[in-house]
């Protein structure tokens, strides 16, 4: 077979995971020349890359996705903000780590569980008002946003509209509308005006004493704090990161569910099953499929010499199915599998997803309250249309109707 | 003498992999994670370390 395989033309969007084996089989370090990227695609390579943030930097998160210029040697002008923590590398990184990692504790998490499990309530209580109801416009969509919104503390109120920037910035990042450039877009415009608004929060934030996120991470306590401009740039970064990427992990949960009904029978008579259901969909349909770093320096992987300079694409979706790491029936959904090595859903290394523990609760939260109700509703159509990413997979709706 | 486990604090990302996998060697106690390498074989205690997301966990050498 000739592969063609490019992360920002992806004719295989509906089923990525052929293409995947293909490429872990014949080219496991594959050069897709329409997006000038090489293509890491097997378990072991996917993992050392990721702990290499010397001979790969996380710049490339921002130059690929934004078109910004590389910054990976901060320069540290007085009062110039850090990058932000997906887009730096040690020692910046290490610094920003240190300090968002406060705000994420399993203790912080805990505390949060109430008030998440209220709006999946919410949500819930609005879906059985009506006959047809979508599980990813009435729960997957507007949870995770009003649960970060929450934890910010800014108006959950406004959660269409943050929904509607980071629509417009994902098409514009990795959508539709790429080829008309992060400005062309309108990606740069939703992302400046989602910036302000932040900005007017962050300034009322830093002059009270609340015990919101932001709070804590602009108040000096011990040790290093972020600036407001940097506190911008990370809230900026959880309304996004950490909504649409919880969102599509629920939506495949609740997809692969109902491509499996003998284990979704199993999951509906013993909800404890949701907790491997949840990583069998991470390691199987993951939410984010890929990553972007540069290469710092000439760097041979499986065979191939990728040269200074070089923008790598790591290929987490296809890492997770590889047979040589994940066990010779890696294609199946298997929620009793016992794996021997991490799947890579949420990344490895210093820029291991920080709310790994906040999506796995979300997520539990949302699928305790709807798998119950997948009993009594059914949908309305088999076809499942996925969202406008190429680099994040989720169903874009669940049509549903009550029985 | 079970191998040495060290932990940085500021690296750690508390995916709780390591108090999943081996809760007899990795435990929180009175609000303290405390780890005791004892409590396991050394080739366990290492694949737990191995596993680490974040790399907080190191062997000591």
């Amino acid at each position: 077979m000739n592969i063609d395989y490019d992360p920002f033309f992806s004719e295989h969007r509906e089923d990525p995971y052929p293409t995947y084996a293909e490429l872990r089989r014949s080219a496991p370090v594959y050069w897709a020349e329409r997006s000038k990227t090489w293509v890491v695609s097997r378990y072991d390579d996917v993992m050392s890359l990721l702990k290499d943030t010397t001979r790969f930097s996380s710049d490339a998160m921002a130059t690929v996705l934004t078109g910004s210029t590389p910054r990976r040697s901060y320069d540290g002008g007085p009062g110039a903000p850090r990058p932000s923590v997906v887009t730096s590398d040690p020692p910046v990184h290490t610094a920003l780590r240190d300090v968002v990692n406060r705000g994420f504790t399993p203790r912080q998490i805990s505390a949060w569980k109430p008030a998440v499990e209220k709006i999946v309530d919410d949500c819930v209580a609005t879906m059985r008002k009506e006959k047809r109801f979508d599980l990813v416009a009435d729960l997957t969509i507007p949870m995770p946003v009003i649960v970060i919104a929450n934890v910010l503390g800014v108006e959950p109120e406004r959660y269409t509209e943050f929904k509607k920037w980071a629509t417009v910035i994902t098409a514009g990042m990795n959508g539709s509308k790429r080829h008309l450039g992060f400005v062309g877009s309108g990606a740069a415009a939703a992302s400046a005006e989602m910036s302000k608004y932040l900005a007017e929060i962050i300034a009322r934030k830093t002059s009270d004493s609340g015990n919101d996120l932001i709070s804590v991470l602009v108040r000096a306590k011990d040790g290093d704090v972020l600036t407001a401009q940097e506190a911008i740039i990370f809230a900026n970064l959880l309304l996004f990161a950490g909504s649409e990427t919880t969102t599509n992990l629920i939506g495949n949960a609740i997809c692969a569910l109902l491509r499996h009904p003998e284990t979704l029978a199993r999951v509906q008579a013993s909800l404890e099953l949701i907790a491997p259901t949840i990583e069998e969909t991470l390691r199987w349909d993951p939410p984010v499929h890929y990553l972007f770093r540069r290469a710092t320096q000439d760097v041979e992987v499986a065979g191939t010499v990728i040269p200074e300079g070089a923008i790598v694409t790591v290929l987490l979706g296809s890492a997770n199915r590889d047979e040589a790491a994940c066990g010779s029936d890696a294609a199946e959904f298997d929620i009793d599998r016992k794996l021997s090595n991490p799947h890579l859903a949420f990344g490895f290394g210093a820029h291991f997803c920080l709310g790994a523990s906040l999506a796995r609760m979300e997520a539990t939260a949302a699928l305790q309250r709807v798998i119950p109700l997948l009993a009594h509703s059914h949908r309305t159509t088999d076809a499942v249309e996925y969202i406008d990413s190429f680099q994040f997979r989720g169903p874009a709706s669940l049509p549903m109707e009550w029985r | 003498m079970a191998v040495q486990v060290d932990w940085d604090s500021k690296v750690c990302s508390h995916s709780g992999n390591c108090v999943k996998t081996l809760p007899q060697v990795f435990k929180v106690e009175q609000g303290k994670f405390v780890i005791d390498p004892s409590a396991a074989a050394d080739e366990k205690v290492i694949a737990a370390v191995k596993a680490c997301p974040s790399g907080a966990l190191k062997i000591r050498s």
